[in-house]
């Protein structure tokens, strides 16, 4: 029988090498198709700098506030195909630009629960590309004043402040993802409008009358496959405004919608009050500038553990701790120096720290299940199966609904219980 | 991986001829990789095709993102096993078709050129799935069980100990083989 090092040593030595015709025929095929791709792609690849000139529109200013807006942005996009002598898109453009306010009410889909929200914004009236914001449900609030900005999260009872919105340091999570996209896909922009008519082939429209109101509507519905979504919206024909919107993260429109924007109030009068955030009696108060810091230090201890050097890596990630004991960095640290120690052959010290972790952040909808499936790993060390088993209980208990079942730690934790009870 | 990181940046600014570098630097691995699973070069060969074209599509409409050796690492595994799906082979009764190959116009025999090749990818491409790709992802993709975790979303114990067993096997199946012999 070959030793293991000696079979490593043999697959490393048995390679394949391609034949030059091979790769003549894959390079020169796979550069033409990255060209034609590239070129096609850039025709509707939003740059940055379009970007930034569109988010000085009213109607992209929206696409600023949340996610949800998409369908709004994407809405004024679909009906461009509908260009008929009653529509055309220039002109909801125009209607939109013209919007000084505007309320939404609609519903966000959390998973298996549907959410009512509210969505207030307010552009400056010197049409210098700010505005005020204000989005608020029962999981979050985030408020946009200017430039600074507040969120809250109901579930944590955090509150995150950011000093500058608009500086990429500072810039708000959804806001970052906002950009990401228009990077990333021509959705969301001008660009939209050639790339719909290539490829959003299903769409339909139809016109009615509104019962109510007497005027003429239209609805809409498109999907995109390459993003697996479709949309569905209704636009007035005569003020060219959208007046309701449903967005599924699917093509079939099936399944209650990720969002549905019930209603749109535009120009309605809003006072300074709606846009003044006050922070929830008991909240924590997290600012960003602090949370990067925290961030940079933590990557030092990473980089540290990644290198192997554990003694090292545990003080950079104790510095991380004890610096910024409020902020989510604090408890990952925290369990990583438990890893450290059990790396290092600490056992007891391993176990201490991991227990510590899950008594100070127990609380916090983290790490705490990896905690304890490596405090489980710590018990299974010292050949202590019943607390093993019992830590790793926790983590399923944990983990359930937040976690994967079938990925790390909860499959892991459910096979080191098995192989426990087998033993016993 | 700076290197990575630079030509990543090159395709996203347009510059087709990345495509070159980085197919230069990975082409052998992923070969290697794909052989170890399906035992017939040329299948390898089109899926090592499939794979960087495919990547080529990407990466003229998007900024890719992966790491992106443990990306075409995934990707080639991924193509071979369905090309395994779709030949109806599981990588058992591939390794039949591998021991078959005695004549010289079989393209794994123009190709593997010696016996020791030969009995190696047969005695991988034995291994299950799971085994298989921790095992040439950390020889032949120099990936650190770390990286590894991460690509495939699993623990580093669970990849350390899916190799272990791999090795075991592979142990196991070379005790045979020479018995044989």
């Amino acid at each position: 029988m070959k030793p293991s090092e000696k079979i490593e040593e043999l697959i490393k030595s048995v390679r394949v090498e391609t034949r030059q015709q091979t790769d003549r025929l894959i390079s020169d095929k796979a550069k033409e198709i990255f060209i034609e791709t590239r070129k096609a792609s850039d025709r509707y690849r939003p740059k940055l700098s379009i970007w930034r000139i569109i988010m000085r529109s009213p109607i992209t200013k929206l696409a600023a506030a949340a996610v949800m807006l998409f369908i709004v942005i994407s809405g004024v996009i679909i009906l461009d195909k509908l260009a008929t002598p009653a529509w055309a898109i220039e002109q909801t453009v125009k209607a939109l630009g013209k919007i000084r306010t505007l309320v939404i009410c609609g519903e966000d889909n959390w998973g298996s629960e549907i959410i009512p929200f509210k969505f207030q914004i307010r552009f400056s009236e010197d049409d210098n590309g700010k505005f005020d914001m204000r989005f608020e449900s029962e999981k979050q609030i985030i408020v946009v004043r200017g430039t600074k900005a507040w969120t809250y999260l109901h579930d944590e009872n955090t509150v995150k402040i950011y000093e500058d919105v608009t500086s990429s340091s500072g810039m708000m999570r959804d806001l970052r993802i906002w950009y990401k996209i228009a990077e990333l896909n021509p959705w969301i922009t001008g660009k939209m409008l050639a790339a719909l008519k290539l490829f959003a082939d299903d769409w339909q429209e139809t016109y009615e009358k509104d019962e109510q109101t007497g005027q003429e509507r239209v609805f809409v519905n498109c999907s995109f496959k390459p993003l697996s979504s479709s949309f569905w919206f209704v636009c007035e024909t005569e003020s060219k405004l959208i007046v309701e919107g449903k967005y599924w993260r699917n093509t079939e429109r099936q399944g209650p919608p990720v969002c549905h924007a019930k209603s749109f109030t535009y120009n309605e009068e809003l006072s300074d009050k709606v846009f003044d955030f006050q922070v929830p009696e008991g909240a924590k108060v997290i600012n960003r500038n602090e949370e990067q810091e925290a961030d940079i230090l933590f990557a030092r201890g990473e980089k540290l553990f990644e290198e192997k050097d554990f003694t090292e890596a545990i003080k950079v990630y104790r510095e991380a701790y004890e610096k910024y004991p409020n902020l989510n960095v604090a408890e990952t640290s925290l369990m990583m120096i438990g890893i450290c120690h059990r790396k290092l052959g600490e056992r007891e010290k391993a176990i201490i720290t991991f227990e510590k972790t899950i008594r100070e952040y127990g609380d916090m909808k983290g790490w705490i299940e990896s905690t304890y499936f490596y405090l489980g790993c710590a018990y299974m060390d010292q050949g202590q199966k019943d607390k093993a088993l019992e830590a790793f209980q926790n983590c399923i208990i944990m983990g359930e609904g937040i976690r994967d079942s079938d990925k790390f730690p909860l499959k892991d934790a459910r096979e080191n219980i098995e192989r426990l009870k087998k033993k016993k | 991986m700076l290197e990575e990181k630079a030509l990543l940046q090159k395709l996203a600014r347009g510059e087709a001829d990345a495509l070159d570098c980085i197919y230069n630097k990975y082409k052998d691995d992923l070969l290697t990789i794909a052989v170890s699973r399906l035992c017939d070069v040329h299948l390898a060969e089109d899926c090592l095709q499939d794979v960087f074209v495919g990547f080529a599509e990407e990466a003229g409409k998007f900024q890719i993102q992966h790491n992106l050796k443990g990306y075409l690492i995934s990707s080639i595994l991924n193509r071979a096993r369905n090309q395994l799906k779709k030949e109806g082979k599981t990588s058992s009764n591939a390794i039949e078709a591998c021991d078959d190959i005695q004549t010289s116009d079989n393209p794994v025999s123009n190709l593997v050129e010696n016996e020791t090749k030969r009995e190696v990818f047969n005695v991988l491409a034995k291994l299950p799935d799971e085994q298989h790709e921790v095992i040439v992802m950390h020889l032949y993709g120099e990936m650190k069980f770390r990286e590894i975790a991460k690509q495939l979303k699993l623990s580093i114990n669970t990849v350390q100990s899916r190799y272990r067993y791999g090795l075991e096997k592979l142990k196991t199946f070379f005790t045979i083989k020479e018995e044989e012999k």
